[in-house]
């Protein structure tokens, strides 16, 4: 009982919070902080309990024996019955945990990050709505209350990236992120259909009654939708574009919502995604190509935040590709809580650098480790942890993926074998690509001389932050830190032991110890050479004694030995160009042309017939008035009614 | 107590309709409040004493019934009834009109410019209440005529006395098109009544076709489903639709896509289903490849229309597509596709109602509902954006919202029926369906953009006429400052729907078990 009415409370109230913070009047700031605050604190408490309860041995709840379901039936179609199930098991509570645990970080950011905007007030409803869908997601049983959550979402992912009122990008951004990602979800969308049609059933335990064609079709379909909301490639052009949104929006966006629905719903119904070897290996070769595209743009993008996204779509690479590669959703799964943790760590420690410097542009940046020292720990741990230095959790995380398929890709075979080929090979590939532009980042931002900010409304030299914007900070940097020895010692209640047993090995000493020392090799390489780079202008500019200029960061930039590879990655490897260039011209072109052919054509012959009746009607001229002309029009159907109904009678008797 | 009610949802909006032109303006404003909202009330009371359903189900079971004889020369009978597929029809008419009602005595009085016709533009929609309200109620076919005759020159009126500046041409085209579509009717329901001997829909929907030859079925249907499909509208018989609600008043836009197009569903599901079923059977496939030529028209259409009464028009040629798409394969047997054609035609009428309202307003007020003429819109009157903003993501079918089970459920009939052909159906519908959202976010898109974008100039000649809160010269763009540039007569109106909305996507079982038997007798005769 007791677990049944958390299961309906852990979204409900986040989302019934959110909607009530949408009616608040505008200067209720005060209000909405609390509303926000305390709804989001409470079910922060709320999931930690379950997550204790579904991994501890104290069942007070019941989560860790049995999935508690509560369920609603909200409409029959046929004898198609429409259920929703709200489902609280083992791996909702420590999802809800993640995500409310961030949301909370994000919404007290941003009680000071918004402090001077005027739409505090349906920002923080928004946010909590977002979480509230978000949490649906997670603690969905069935295809249709997945689908709201999903939607949900994305809706909210719009109103928020279109925040900024002042800025004519926002709403452009916000209407490309949504489109994308509906794209995708057609997909998604006929997925749901093929299946729910086949299997009779909308819950997620009843899926399996669908026939394998039909599974392996959804598979791919629904993979779409995955691929839209977890920004992979070639549905991934949203997100860079999406940075204009505020920045603790993104922090949000990037870490347990949004781009990790795609993954969390891929994981909760692997033995859809995962039944046909087809599938494994369209989501392995996408997986593949987001990590290796989103590492190379991330190491030439001039701005912060984008490099930032671009590294997220890299690092959503790993996971879904390793979704393909793992016998067990373990390894990914803990990779998930892993980069939800350090992104969102960074994404609120490039707000702190981009309100003290006026500019997200990294060229802008520079020395600014002495104003703000807490900042720069903060955002180096969070850099490290991304880049996978041990021991942060990163390294124990990524680690899991490639010692994986480090062994798949020996002892595997088949399908899994491929996939793990391919997630070794561009996992390998982008860890030095990693490694340089997480050192490139640090370097860029924090490194060499303090520059004076080129934007006047920063008038005083940057500083750290209040306790406000610190206090998130500092408590996302600990499970940064400590998360991957403490999923070690937990083990998260058994989930790799699927993976594990599949190899017989241990995913953290595993048998071929060779992906582990590979991926350290590999890091500090990249690193190293990055800082190389980096060291190697900054002494030349010195040499000549002038003062530190933009020219001279520009210079020094490691990103330089991009040559002219450069541009093509800054523009994201041409993939924007090419979608506009393949299927948003076309497509407006036939809007247009419909609209012509519809209000020229279709309504040109329709004003034609009437001109010409009109023209026929001058005999009957008497009938001016336009009722006269509608009598006209009656008699004139009466004479024919009375014609065919002769002519049918006739032709039956 | 059911017959009285029955009456008096007929009896009361027409009573009105007669006494309120001899009014003056405060008075009309009462008694149009109280007759509306008694009419509404009633239209929920017919919901007590139904009875649990027959033994056996039949395709039409009224729960109340009233039938006496009226002109015994033509054997026309005065026969109506209510069961569950019409009576949410007869509800969503019953609020409505009482949301229209609302909206004109609180708030937008003043869209006429003049308020002393105010009781005239009541009483036409009054008389616009008792003949959409007669044509859901009517078991008799002639009588069904009748009624639905009756609301095209009241609507005409409407559009031709309230209308913008293309009034008069929009007004013409509308009563000629649809009035050709009467006359089609008009043939086909006499071909129907002479052929099977009974005006009687329960009789008629009994027989099941019986006593009907398969090509007369042909012939009637023929006619029917031209007539209906003028009034729904189904592509490419659309055109009068786009130009009536541009032109029309808010309250005959309203009316006109929250209810008249519905007339041309229902009549589809009443009359041809249950009655013609060997012809509707073998038209399904037809019926399937028009309703999705609708959808795509209608949604590439609208991603290049730059007004916003267009846009919503167009939207609604989609919107209907995809109703008629479940009744296509409702014609195939699918008792799926049936139920999602009555929840999408429910879902439709009260979204495109409350966008309508919207933007109405914002017409008015802005002078122009042409996309890059309201820019700024968002900061200017959030509440109004919000609400554009809501109505919008209800229309393109966000899951949880009442837009999405029509739509979705639909395309799984469609997916059921197995066929190669019905699977096409429903990939090119789907497709679509998750496409409906460019379109609304490029019209969003226009007015969040900044106001410093040129705005249009809003009309002087309506800030005189005031007798409307919003139109006091310091407000930005005739928009009233307080409660998010909204008057109380749009929130009065407004509110019903957004709630209707939120329950309807949350419960849309509701409506379904009440015409679950009614459902399942239909899709049983049709197979």
């Amino acid at each position: 009982m007791i677990g049944q009415i958390i299961a309906a409370v852990l979204p409900g109230a986040a989302l019934l919070a959110g909607l009530v913070g949408l009616l608040l009047p505008r200067d209720a700031r005060r209000a909405a902080t609390w509303l926000a605050l305390s709804v989001t604190g409470l079910l922060a408490l709320l999931a930690l309990w379950c997550a204790i309860d579904a991994l501890g041995s104290f069942d007070v709840i019941g989560v860790g024996q049995a999935p508690i379901d509560l369920e609603f039936s909200p409409a029959t179609f046929g004898d198609l019955t429409v259920t929703a199930v709200l489902r609280l098991d083992g791996l909702c509570a420590l999802v809800s945990c993640l995500v409310t645990l961030i949301a909370l970080a994000v919404q007290v950011y941003s009680t000071a990050h918004l402090a001077n905007d005027q739409r505090y007030v349906p920002y923080a409803a928004q946010v909590t709505l977002f979480t509230g869908a978000m949490l649906l997601v997670v603690s969905a049983g069935d295809l249709v209350t997945l689908l709201v959550g999903w939607e949900l979402m994305g809706l909210c992912s719009y109103l928020l990236i279109g925040h900024d009122r002042g800025n004519p990008a926002a709403p452009v951004a916000a209407r490309k992120a949504f489109i994308v990602t509906r794209v995708g979800d057609i997909g998604f969308l006929l997925g749901v259909v093929l299946l729910a049609a086949d299997a009779g059933s909308f819950r997620f335990d009843e899926l399996g009654a669908a026939s394998g064609v039909t599974q392996t079709a959804a598979g791919l379909l629904m993979f779409a939708g995955i691929a839209g909301k977890s920004a992979q490639f070639p549905l991934h052009t949203w997100l860079p574009d999406a940075m204009v949104g505020p920045t603790p929006v993104s922090a949000l966006i990037h870490s347990a919502t949004m781009v990790a629905a795609g993954v969390l719903v891929m994981a909760r119904l692997d033995t859809v995604f995962f039944s046909a070897d087809v599938v494994r290996v369209v989501i392995a070769c996408v997986g593949a190509a987001s990590i290796v595209l989103g590492a190379g743009a991330a190491l030439a993008a001039d701005d912060l935040k984008r490099v930032l996204a671009w590294s997220t779509i890299s690092q959503l690479g790993y996971m879904v590709a390793g979704l393909a590669a793992s016998p067990g959703i373990g390894p990914p799964l803990f990779h998930m809580f892993s980069h939800a943790v350090f992104k969102a760590l960074l994404f609120l420690c490039a707000g702190v650098v981009i309100v003290a410097v006026g500019s997200s542009a990294m060229s802008r940046m520079g020395g600014l480790r002495r104003g703000m020292p807490i900042t720069a720990a903060c955002t180096a741990v969070g850099l490290g942890a991304l880049a996978g230095l041990p021991p942060l959790a990163g390294f124990w995380s990524k680690g899991s993926l490639l010692s994986i398929a480090g062994e798949g890709a020996v002892h595997g075979g088949g399908a899994i074998g491929f996939s793990s080929w391919l997630l070794l090979g561009a996992g390998m590939a982008a860890v030095p690509l990693t490694a340089a532009y997480c050192v490139r980042v640090w370097l860029m931002v924090f490194a060499g001389t303090p520059r004076l900010s080129t934007n006047s409304t920063v008038r005083s030299a940057p500083q750290d932050p209040g306790w406000r914007i610190l206090g998130p900070l500092v408590a996302l940097t600990i499970p940064a830190v400590l998360l991957g020895r403490a999923a070690i010692y937990g083990q998260l209640g058994g989930w790799w032991s699927a993976a594990e047993q599949a190899y017989a090995t241990d995913l953290f000493v595993p048998r071929e110890a060779v992906t582990p020392v590979l991926d350290i090799v590999l890091t500090l390489l990249g690193g190293l050479g990055a800082w190389w780079l980096w060291r190697r202008a900054q002494s030349l500019a010195g040499a000549t004694g002038a003062p530190p200029s933009l020219d001279v960061y520009v210079a020094s930039d490691p990103a330089r030995i991009l040559g002219r590879l450069r541009p093509a990655l800054t523009a994201g490897w041409y993939i924007d160009a090419a979608q506009r260039a393949l299927v948003v011209r076309p497509l407006e072109a036939l809007a247009r042309a419909a609209r012509t052919v519809d209000e020229r054509g279709i309504d040109g012959m329709v004003r034609g017939i009437g001109r010409l009746v009109n023209r026929a009607g001058g005999v009957i001229a008497r009938w001016h008035s336009t009722l006269g002309r509608y009598v006209t029009l009656a008699a004139a159907g009466a004479v024919v009614l009375v014609l065919l109904t002769l002519v049918v009678v006739g032709a039956q008797s | 107590m059911g017959k009285a009610l029955l009456i008096a949802i007929l009896a009361v909006p027409a009573l009105a309709a007669l006494i309120l032109p001899l009014l003056r303006a405060g008075a009309a404003r009462v008694v149009a409040v109280i007759a509306a909202a008694v009419t509404f009330v009633g239209s929920l009371g017919l919901l007590l004493g139904r009875h649990s359903g027959p033994s056996a189900p039949s395709p039409l079971s009224p729960w109340h019934e009233v039938d006496m004889p009226w002109v015994s020369a033509l054997r026309l009978r005065f026969h109506i009834g209510i069961d569950g597929i019409s009576w949410p029809l007869v509800v969503l008419t019953a609020l409505l009109v009482l949301c229209c009602v609302l909206y004109l005595v609180f708030g937008a009085a003043t869209e006429a410019a003049d308020i002393r016709r105010l009781p005239l533009l009541l009483s036409l929609v009054f008389v616009l209440a008792t003949a959409m309200m007669g044509v859901f109620v009517s078991l008799d076919v002639l009588l069904f005529f009748v009624f639905f005759e009756l609301t095209l020159a009241p609507m005409y009126a409407v559009i031709a006395g309230w209308g913008g500046p293309g009034r008069r041409g929009a007004a013409m085209k509308f009563l000629l098109y649809t009035g050709l579509g009467s006359l089609l009717l008009a043939v086909g329901v006499l071909l129907l009544v002479s052929q099977a001997g009974t005006a009687d829909l329960i009789e008629l929907s009994a027989a099941g076709g019986v006593g009907l030859s398969y090509r007369i079925q042909l012939v009637i249907f023929a006619f029917l489903l031209l007539a209906f499909a003028i009034k729904a509208p189904l592509w490419p018989l659309h055109t009068w639709l786009p130009d009536a609600h541009t032109q029309a008043p808010t309250v005959g836009s309203v009316l006109l896509a929250g209810v008249m197009l519905k007339l041309g569903t229902y009549g589809l599901i009443r009359l041809t289903l249950p009655v013609l079923p060997d012809a509707a059977r073998s038209a399904a496939w037809l019926i399937g490849a028009i309703a999705v030529a609708a959808i795509v028209v209608g949604a590439l259409v609208c991603l290049a229309q730059t007004e916003l009464k267009r846009l919503i028009a167009y939207s609604s040629v989609g919107h209907m597509g995809f109703v008629l798409l479940g009744f296509a394969t409702a014609a195939a047997g699918s008792e799926v596709g049936l139920q999602a054609a009555l929840l999408g035609n429910l879902a439709h009428g009260v979204i495109t109602a409350l966008l309508f309202f919207v933007v109405g307003g914002v017409s008015l007020r802005c002078g122009t509902a042409d996309l890059e003429g309201l820019a700024g819109l968002v900061q200017r009157a959030p509440l109004v954006a919000a609400m554009l903003c809501f109505g919008a993501v209800a229309s393109f079918g966000l899951p949880g919202l009442a837009g999405f089970w029509g739509e979705a459920f639909s395309v799984l009939a469609a997916w059921q029926q197995g066929d190669v052909w019905w699977r096409v159906y429903a990939v090119v519908a789907a497709v679509i369906a998750a496409f409906v959202v460019a379109y609304f976010l490029r019209a969003l898109y226009y007015l969040a953009l900044p106001p410093s974008t040129p705005v249009g100039v809003f009309r002087e000649n309506a800030l005189k006429t005031a007798n409307f809160p919003a139109f006091s010269p310091e407000t930005p763009g005739g928009f009233a400052k307080t409660s998010g540039g909204l008057v109380s007569g749009e929130l009065l109106a407004l509110a019903p729907l957004v709630v209707v909305t939120l329950v309807l996507g949350v419960w849309p079982g509701g409506v379904l078990a009440l015409a679950a038997d009614a459902v399942s007798a239909i899709t049983g005769s049709v197979t």
